[in-house]
């Protein structure tokens, strides 16, 4: 292993759970979410050079991922299909039931919703990094998380049997 | 800041986005506001499941890191050996062609020298009747038709000898004047053409020497000349001759 490839498995593939977690929400199907996640870090790799060490790699690599989905025109998005959630992270305080409501929930919103909502809220970027990454307004990424936030919970507090929603939002 | 900036500014809260200006002026609105307090917490825990609901599922990169380590692995030097295959063929076609090209060129020297030889015997050694001109302004002109610079007619002879006749003749199918000097004692023959382009490019000044039976030809090839000089005297005589013609050139 050279120097480069060891510099690049410690600085971008180390984000494929992340990047493979969002394309999932992206394309809505298994297959081509990873196809995605491959084209995106088969870019990253060839313009390595470009990128400068010490600057934020996940947002680089977002912006990579986002970049290709949308040259290619979203052609990635399928049929949507049941996306394998296990019991193995003991410590995910949600019930099975509960995260599949959630992921349920979340792959029925407006896709500019479940963009801003997965690289927000569960990858954590700010709303500057995200605005970057889409390559829109801070105040587009500030009201479209609002708006997400909303639409998610309505939906969420129409599930009774959800334990987690009905105790912690309505 | 009202209930309403707390509600537009609460996804940069939640992001950690705020400046600590804002942050102030955020937190103290929501230690005198319970409403937005209570629903800053709900943004908060709806997060917080949400965050914890999307971890839960089972995300496997195996196959993708696979793929990728595979492709930025470093490329061994490859052993296709269809490549060595090309590149022997190649490589054979380029020293045929140039075996063949050097071979055609000695041929076809060595040709036009045996014929300059024996255009040279029959006609001034053996005296074999031709039309010939003698008169100088003749020849003058009919080199000029040739080609060939009248300067280097009167000059391409060595001292004490002059130009005695000259007429065109065909060696090895191709025109030369052919033009006679001596000096009483003896006589060399010269033979130039114009060249045609098929023999080597440039100004290739060196001279080739050759014997014909009891002929010595001397001769060069280049861009603006061909040149053959042929004496029953020796070789160096030819060369001498041809070198000296090289140099008027």
């Amino acid at each position: 292993m050279n120097f480069r490839q060891d510099e690049f498995e410690r600085a971008a593939l180390c984000h494929s759970r992340s990047l493979l977690r969002v394309a999932r929400r992206l394309t809505l199907g298994s297959s081509a979410a990873e196809d995605l996640v491959q084209e995106c870090l088969l870019l990253a790799w060839r313009s390595f050079h470009q990128f400068d060490e010490g600057t934020n790699a996940r947002a680089w690599l977002f912006r990579i991922l986002f970049n290709v989905f949308y040259a290619q025109g979203r052609k990635l998005r399928r049929v949507p299909e049941i996306i394998p959630i296990t019991r193995d992270l003991a410590s995910a305080p949600p019930s099975l039931d509960d995260a599949m409501e959630i992921s349920r929930a979340l792959d029925g919103l407006h896709i500019d919703h479940r963009t801003v909502l997965m690289l927000g809220v569960v990858e954590g970027f700010t709303c500057g990094e995200i605005a970057e990454i889409l390559g829109v307004p801070v105040g587009t990424v500030m009201s479209r998380l609002s708006r997400a936030r909303a639409s998610m919970r309505t939906r969420l507090a129409a599930k009774p049997n959800l334990q987690w929603a009905e105790k912690e939002i309505s | 800041m009202n209930c309403e900036d707390v509600s537009m500014q609460t996804p940069l809260y939640l992001a950690g986005d705020l400046d600590p200006v804002r942050m102030e002026l955020f937190s103290a609105h929501l230690n005198s506001c319970p409403g937005c307090a209570c629903e800053l917490g709900r943004q908060a825990a709806f997060d917080a499941s949400l965050r914890t609901g999307i971890l839960a599922e089972n995300v496997d990169t195996s196959r993708i890191d696979g793929y990728i380590q595979r492709q930025i692995a470093p490329q061994a030097p490859s052993r296709n050996p269809r490549r060595w295959l090309v590149a022997a063929t190649g490589l054979a076609a380029l020293v045929l062609a140039s075996v063949i090209g050097i071979w055609a060129f000695a041929f076809r020297t060595k040709s036009v020298y045996a014929a300059a030889a024996r255009d040279h015997r029959w006609e001034i050694v053996d005296g074999q009747p031709r039309r010939w001109l003698t008169s100088r302004a003749a020849i003058a002109a009919l080199a000029a038709r040739q080609g060939v610079p009248d300067s280097l007619i009167a000059t391409i002879a060595p001292p004490g000898y002059r130009l005695v006749e000259g007429k065109l003749c065909r060696l090895d199918g191709r025109i030369f004047l052919h033009l006679v000097y001596a000096n009483g004692l003896a006589n060399f023959s010269v033979f130039l053409r114009r060249p045609d382009g098929k023999g080597p490019a440039g100004t290739n000044r060196e001279v080739l020497v050759a014997t014909e039976g009891a002929e010595h030809i001397a001769g060069f090839d280049d861009a603006q000349l061909s040149a053959l000089i042929v004496t029953e005297q020796s070789g160096n005589a030819a060369l001498a001759i041809a070198r000296s013609a090289a140099a008027v050139l």
